[in-house]
């Protein structure tokens, strides 16, 4: 099902109906109520269960920005997948110590290439850093919004 | 066939009754599980399934025996196979308890 | 610090800034909201280093519930913070409601919901309705659901304008209830316009609703009923507080599911929405 939308007051494109259908909810009342029962084991999930809604990638249209790395860091590096080592340990990586905003990080996920990562095995290791990052260290919430939008 | 015979004799607790608030609306059945605080939309026979273990503990075979007049699906062979599936879901979620 | 305070709806904010302007223009375009003694919210607007006031001025935002990551805007936007930093107040701490994404508007002691995302149309298709005789508008972008009653309650913050929107309230609303123009913000340019009067004398008034609405602009005109389940989710997907609030929440949203019609609603030209709208409401009070 492919819509063909235009553009609305805010310059931006319309929200498909794909995107705002919960997952799964669409195909599973389709069925007649004889047919889903015979599905049987064959059949995906049947229960749809709540999930919240990220109140912050919901109301944010601040800027928002990750900075790689955040002040929990303290002087340490990153190894390859993107955990926190200290800096004399063999292949570790020095962070790039700048702020990153949202926009930048989203295009680098869809493989675009990262301002101060030297190389691809850097530009991978921070974003590792980055999807590791908790609630509560710095440029998380940041990060959820982008990676909740691409859903 | 000896296989069938275990799984049909796996037991299956439901809830009690006050776990639960369900919400017939429609097609679908809301049920907000108060241990857990989580919403679940379920389709049948999933709530009817909870409703013939409301506090009681049931074999697949007992309950297929039981759903099967209800829904008219005594013919189907693989009607077990279905609320297996079903069971494993609720269990999943902590609606129905599973025991050997 | 220099301080504003503002109830808007059963909420009431205390915004602290470090300059004194913004809060001047706040004060213009809440000049008839009632100044509250106690806050429910603080809010800052911040230089984030002190220098920062006058070289190369810019706003960091603060509050009691705030998104840490936000990136500083420029003096010029402090207005525009200072008000999505009050809406994250809302999304984020308040409990007293199930807060919903939704524009409402009430006629007849009965109000009219519309529910969607970002450039749904339902902010400014209620500006509109708000401005024609004969709808009380109740707010732009929240809706607070009252979980014993079921009623709808008002929160009717500075309509917040984006893009094409701005000319097309222009048109209607007189030029003193506008504030300034905010060029190139992150989404865009965007004009607060102040709720019509009595939407301000009225704010403690909430009513049951009467008809649900999904708007989508941009899309040949068309209105499909919505089912129950999808209605559900994605009103639990539209509050931000659906999970905090538990089992109240459940069941305020499941009676708002089984008690009120609900319809998906497509427009592409906001004279024809309106119309379809007044068409619908005809419907659901025969």
């Amino acid at each position: 099902m492919t819509d063909k939308p235009a553009k609305n007051p805010n310059g931006e494109t319309a929200i498909t109906e794909s995107e705002m259908t919960a997952s799964g909810l669409k195909d599973l009342v389709q069925p007649s109520r004889r047919r889903l029962l015979m599905m049987g084991a064959a059949t995906a999930s049947t229960i749809v269960s709540v999930k919240p809604a990220m109140a912050q990638a919901q109301v944010s249209i601040l800027n928002c920005q990750i900075p790689v790395p955040g002040p929990h860091v303290g002087g340490q590096y990153f190894d390859t997948e993107g955990n926190l080592v200290t800096p004399d340990t063999p292949g570790a990586i020095q962070p790039p110590n700048r702020t990153y905003t949202g926009e930048q990080i989203k295009n680098a996920l869809n493989g675009s290439w990262l301002d101060g990562a030297p190389d691809e095995t850097s530009k991978r290791a921070y974003l590792k850093y980055i999807d590791k990052l908790q609630p509560g260290q710095s440029g998380f919430t940041c990060y959820v919004s982008i990676v909740n939008g691409r859903r | 066939m000896a296989a069938d015979k275990v799984v049909m004799a796996v037991q299956y607790s439901g809830a009690r009754p006050d776990d639960v608030r369900l919400v017939d609306l429609g097609v679908i059945t809301a049920c907000y599980h108060r241990m857990s605080g989580q919403t679940h939309l379920l389709m049948e026979p999933s709530p009817e399934i909870m409703a013939h273990l409301w506090g009681r503990t049931l074999t697949l075979a007992e309950i297929t025996a039981a759903l099967a007049t209800e829904f008219d699906m005594a013919a189907e062979a693989d009607f077990p196979d279905t609320l297996a599936a079903r069971l494993e879901e609720l269990c999943a979620i902590g609606l129905v308890t599973t025991h050997a | 610090m220099h301080e504003f305070r503002v109830t808007i709806g059963p909420a009431s904010f205390r915004v602290l800034s470090d300059w004194a302007k913004p809060l001047r223009v706040m004060e213009r375009l809440y000049a008839a909201y009632p100044r509250p003694e106690i806050c429910d919210f603080t809010v800052r607007l911040e230089a984030p280093r002190p220098w920062r006031k006058w070289l190369r001025p810019s706003v960091r935002l603060d509050g009691d519930y705030m998104v840490a990551d936000a990136a500083p805007l420029p003096l010029s936007h402090a207005v525009l913070g200072a008000e999505m930093a009050m809406n994250l107040q809302m999304a984020l701490g308040w409990r007293r409601h199930v807060l919903l994404h939704a524009s409402a508007v009430e006629r007849d002691g009965r109000v009219l919901l519309m529910t969607g995302l970002s450039g749904s149309g339902k902010s400014t298709l209620a500006a509109m309705l708000g401005e024609t005789g004969n709808w009380r508008f109740m707010g732009d972008e929240f809706a607070l659901l009252d979980t014993q009653t079921g009623h709808i309650q008002p929160f009717p913050r500075m309509v917040s304008l984006k893009n094409e929107a701005i000319g097309v309230m222009e048109g209607i609303a007189a030029a003193h209830r506008f504030g300034p123009l905010l060029r190139d913000t992150p989404k865009g340019d965007i004009r607060h316009l102040i709720p019509p009067a009595d939407a301000v004398e009225t704010m403690g008034k909430g009513g049951p609703p009467a008809l649900l609405l999904y708007p989508r602009f941009g899309y040949a005109a068309e209105v499909r009923p919505m089912g129950r389940e999808e209605n559900f989710i994605r009103l639990t997907q539209a509050s931000t507080n659906y999970v905090a609030l538990g089992e109240d929440a459940f069941g305020a949203l499941t009676r708002l599911v089984k008690d009120t019609p609900t319809l998906a609603f497509d427009f592409n030209d906001g004279a024809e929405a309106m119309a379809r709208v007044e068409a619908l409401w005809a419907e659901v009070s025969a």
